[in-house]
């Protein structure tokens, strides 16, 4: 097999965790391919060295991790203003559509409940979504988040309990209305 | 901060865990193969493996080792390659100071000029054709 297709593999392999970290650090499906890009154009720079390593998945999650911190203290302001303008609604896609309507009215509602959830935390503010995502997705301890973020353990506690108190906000109400 | 809910904490860690893992958008593909075409395949020092970096550097180390016991101490047939080689350059310092070097001047200055006349020529055609060349 070719270099090529090697590396062309090695994107298809690792490319929906890559995406998954970033979109959810990031709260935008925009922001997260370009931090992805960035990220194999850093993997393909190392390639001979990374492709048979066994870390390399643990490689990929903290640089997509780093580049994304990297990215929202870049464009803190600029972020937050078009977060509030434009929430993200992002529509089901056509594959999504399609499993819905293949799916039995139990099955709809859990896949319906799920994608509110996805909504919700990706709808949340920078500094809950931040430790919250790295708790629950990259199992970082908390100090570990206080260390990563440069903030107090505190401070990682309370941002990580706004952000389920408004997840459970934004389920219940969404429960309430059905 | 209001106090925590352990049951909800529990069973929303769960959900969480249980979300589909966002699935990356098929432009990411396309968008990375076409982004690495256009650089080549880093190929620095740097980007070597660790082991390769470690014989590149033994290779380097006794290499230069090699050339400082040459000097210092040259053997015989060293001394032999390095007697010819002034010879050589004795030849060489005769035949530029003779033939080459009274010549060299005026073959720049006529490279020049013709350099200049074709740059000259050239400019007058493209105002000539109406800047043709261009298009």
């Amino acid at each position: 097999m070719s270099d090529a297709a090697r590396f062309e593999a090695f994107v298809r392999q690792y490319q929906d965790m890559v995406f998954a970290t970033a979109v959810r650090l990031l709260g935008r499906d925009g922001d997260a391919e370009d931090v992805a890009q960035t990220v194999f154009l850093r993997a393909f720079e190392r390639f001979a060295e990374l492709a048979d390593s066994p870390a390399v998945a643990g490689w990929l999650k903290t640089v997509t991790r780093n580049l994304c911190l990297n990215h929202l203290k870049r464009h803190r302001a600029r972020w937050r203003l078009f977060s509030e303008v434009e929430p993200q609604t992002g529509g089901p896609s056509l594959e999504e559509r399609i499993t819905r309507l293949a799916a039995a009215p139990d099955e709809l509602e859990r896949i319906e409940r799920a994608e509110r959830l996805e909504q919700a935390l990706r709808n949340l503010p920078e500094q809950q979504r931040v430790p919250l995502v790295l708790f629950h997705f990259e199992e970082m301890a908390y100090q570990e988040i206080a260390d990563l973020l440069g903030i107090s353990l505190a401070k990682v506690k309370t941002d990580i309990h706004r952000g389920r108190e408004a997840l459970r906000q934004t389920l219940d109400a969404d429960h309430d209305r059905r | 901060m209001t106090d925590a809910d352990p049951d909800f904490d529990r069973g929303l860690a769960r959900e969480l865990a249980q979300l589909p893992r966002p699935r990356a958008p098929h432009t990411l593909l396309p968008r990375v193969l076409a982004a690495t075409t256009q650089r080549p395949a880093a190929t620095g020092w740097f980007t070597w493996p660790r082991q390769w970096q470690a014989v590149s550097i033994a290779a380097l180390v006794a290499a230069v080792v090699g050339m400082a016991w040459l000097l210092l101490t040259p053997p015989a047939p060293v001394s032999g390659v390095a007697a010819s080689a002034g010879q050589t350059a004795t030849t060489l310092r005769v035949l530029w100071d003779v033939i080459i070097e009274p010549a060299v001047t005026y073959v720049a200055i006529v490279a020049m000029v013709l350099t200049l006349v074709c740059a000259a020529a050239w400019a007058a055609l493209d105002v000539a054709l109406g800047g043709a060349s261009h298009r």
